[in-house]
């Protein structure tokens, strides 16, 4: 009952937030929304179909990826400070696009750009697992020093490439979803629903693999081949996203624990409620974003990462005092 | 690495003629315009040409432009604009436009890529945009809502400084203008003189001293205006790291540099400490020249205004 009733709520949220987005901007709406429904010219149609609907739907489908990306990184690593940007699968995917650009292999917004970033996320996710020792903080280490690394090859690569077309390095650091337009949009939704498709499947493992690698072998479930499909999965959730809108960092550390707290720890139900809540805070954070100090408009991973850091701090505090008094 | 890095990133800003203008890196172009605006300390002995030296001289062809509104994102072409007389249809700039008389015009940019809902509301009926305009997906946007565009390739010599002006009054439906305006760069007349000018890139903080050579920009404006560049006659890449043999070798009667440049090595007195300064009839007899910075790179219609002034410099620093 309350989490239908949880439900209910972020559905609200989500939809008043989806109205208010496409009302929101700099340019006044001579016409209702309702009137602009089915039109396809004129300032306030275009303004509102061609530049501010994508945004709201794009925050929507990347804020449950991210949201989701959090609850399978956690989970799989049974790490609960285990996040893409942390273990090294955003700044892989940065990478990844970066590379495609500077090198004139794809442009952004292509589906090529996005591929790329999705076969480096998972090449990065899956070397930073391979390299980092088995305790938990030793693998955040490695994965924040793999970061490290991924970022400086790609402004590397954003220096010398002397294609015009690639874009700021500040948008691989600290993504906006103020360049997400219609045809971007249908690239990377496809991609992000199969990576949904397939976290789906990984958290109908996660639930048994979660009691721990010996309980979760007798029930059947191979733990380290569910280690390499999350990766996979966790690239396609997180590649798209990075390739259109940047890196918007610590979404998928906050959301799972919010939703821990509101719903308890099943996977399923946070599952799905984590791409509740990841929506709701990714359209609410681009609100933000747009009218702190319109009539300019600042990168949404700036407020994530404000928000999201001291939470990590926090975490970190308990966790590793936790850690430590264990060994 | 770093030095690498920020000398080609100084080429790709402003000088190089295959144009990899970067976006960001022309922000250090405008925080550096605006640190020049405010600082009024002048260099120590060398002859300064502030950025106040040259007036814009605007042309009136009195031809009806066929758009009325128009956002001016390509580098340069607000200025551009504004010279031709026909700065009342001017709805929207990039940021990289410093001039002061373009202040009241709408920056058309966020973290230098092109903000979609601003521009709409603008309502404009023409774009220029140039290669480093973007994102694409922006600009597909912008063309859904029936907004026309004009491509404008980069000016790094006087030539295409007169191209891009013609292309510009062109696509206005303002040519007169566009030749008014063109004239002022191709009417200059000089005698040609023996003295012998380099072009020095300086940056103290970063420890970046280079010699202008062929291609570096500053070549182009030298000889316009009848000086022998000693620099681009021995340098085939557009820069070169500062070598004193190279440098007394070329044996410069005067030095050209930005003034922010000699700021940053500690005015003359630190310039003449450079490797091989000292030893050029230049570096002896303290002759410098230093313009102000956006100034020298402005590569549009102030270049016109500036050719005469630098010349005048030179020829009175020479006779030092």
């Amino acid at each position: 009952m309350k989490r239908i009733l949880v439900a209910v709520i972020f559905l609200a949220i989500i939809a008043s937030l989806f109205l208010l987005s496409l009302q929101t901007g700099i340019i006044n709406l001579d016409s209702s929304l309702l009137n602009l429904i089915g039109k396809r010219t004129g300032i306030d149609a275009i303004t509102v179909w061609e530049v501010r609907a994508p945004r709201a739907l794009g925050a929507i489908v990347i804020g449950s990826a991210l949201g989701i990306a959090g609850v399978i990184a956690q989970s799989i690593f049974r790490n609960p400070l285990a996040e893409p940007t942390l273990i090294g699968l955003t700044s892989g995917a940065s990478l990844g696009s970066v590379v495609a650009i500077s090198t004139g292999a794809a442009v952004y917004g292509s589906t090529l750009n996005a591929l790329f970033a999705i076969l480096f996320s998972a090449l990065a996710g899956l070397s930073i697992y391979l390299l980092a020792p088995a305790n938990g903080l030793g693998f955040l280490i490695t994965g924040i020093a793999g970061s490290a690394v991924f970022i400086s090859i790609a402004g590397l690569l954003i220096t010398i490439s002397p294609n015009p077309g690639i874009q700021n390095l500040s948008f691989w650091n600290f993504g906006s979803l103020a360049m997400l337009n219609n045809s971007t949009l249908k690239v990377i939704s496809p991609l992000i629903a199969i990576g949904i498709g397939g976290a789906y499947f990984v958290t109908r493992k996660l639930d048994i693999y979660s009691l721990g690698e010996n309980s979760a072998h007798y029930l059947g479930v191979n733990s380290g081949r569910v280690r390499l499909i999350a990766i996979g999965v966790l690239a396609l959730l997180v590649g798209p996203a990075v390739s259109s809108v940047g890196a918007i960092a610590f979404l998928g550390l906050l959301v799972p624990h919010v939703v821990r707290l509101l719903i308890g720890p099943s996977h399923k139900n946070l599952f799905f409620f984590s791409a509740l809540l990841g929506a709701a805070l990714l359209l609410g954070a681009d609100l933000l974003a747009r009218a702190a100090f319109a009539p300019h408009e600042i990168p949404l991973g700036l407020l994530t990462s404000i928000i999201g850091a001291p939470v990590l701090i926090i975490l970190l505090k308990i966790r590793v005092e936790q850690w430590v008094s264990n060994d | 690495m770093g030095r690498l890095q920020h000398i080609s990133a100084y080429r790709r800003q402003v000088w190089c003629d295959n144009g990899q203008v970067r976006q960001r890196d022309i922000s250090a172009t405008a925080l550096l315009t605006i640190g020049l605006i405010f600082s009024t300390q002048p260099s120590a002995y060398a002859l300064e040409i502030p950025l106040n030296k040259t007036k814009l001289a605007i042309v009136n062809s009195a031809e009806k432009p066929v758009f009325t509104r128009v956002v001016a994102l390509a580098g340069g072409s607000a200025e551009i604009i504004v010279a031709l007389g026909y700065k009342s249809i001017l709805v929207g700039r990039d940021i990289a436009s410093t001039m002061p008389r373009l202040s009241d015009i709408p920056i058309d940019t966020d973290a230098h890529q092109m903000a979609v809902e601003r521009i709409l509301s603008q309502k404009p009926d023409l774009i220029f945009i140039d290669k480093n305009s973007g994102p694409r997906t922006a600009i597909d946007t912008l063309k859904k809502a029936g907004i026309a565009f004009a491509s404008v390739p980069d000016a790094y010599n006087l030539k295409n400084i007169v191209r891009k002006e013609r292309l510009i009054a062109r696509k206005l439906g303002v040519p007169e203008a566009g030749k008014m305006l063109a004239k002022k760069l191709s009417n200059f007349k000089h005698s040609e003189s023996k003295i012998k000018v380099v072009f020095l890139y300086l940056r103290g903080n970063s420890a970046i001293y280079l010699i202008g050579g062929k291609g570096s920009g500053a070549d182009s404006i030298i000889s316009a205006i009848g000086f022998k560049d000693v620099g681009s006659a021995n340098l085939k890449q557009p820069f070169a790291a500062l070598s004193s043999e190279a440098l007394i070798a070329m044996a410069p009667d005067v030095i050209l540099t930005m003034t922010k440049g000699l700021e940053s090595v500690g005015g003359i007195s630190g310039l003449v400490k450079l490797p091989g300064v000292a030893q050029t009839p230049a570096g002896e007899n303290r002759r410098v020249v230093t313009v102000d910075d956006s100034l020298l790179l402005s590569f549009g219609p102030r270049t016109g205004e500036l050719l005469p002034v630098l010349r005048k410099s030179i020829l009175k620093v020479a006779a030092r």
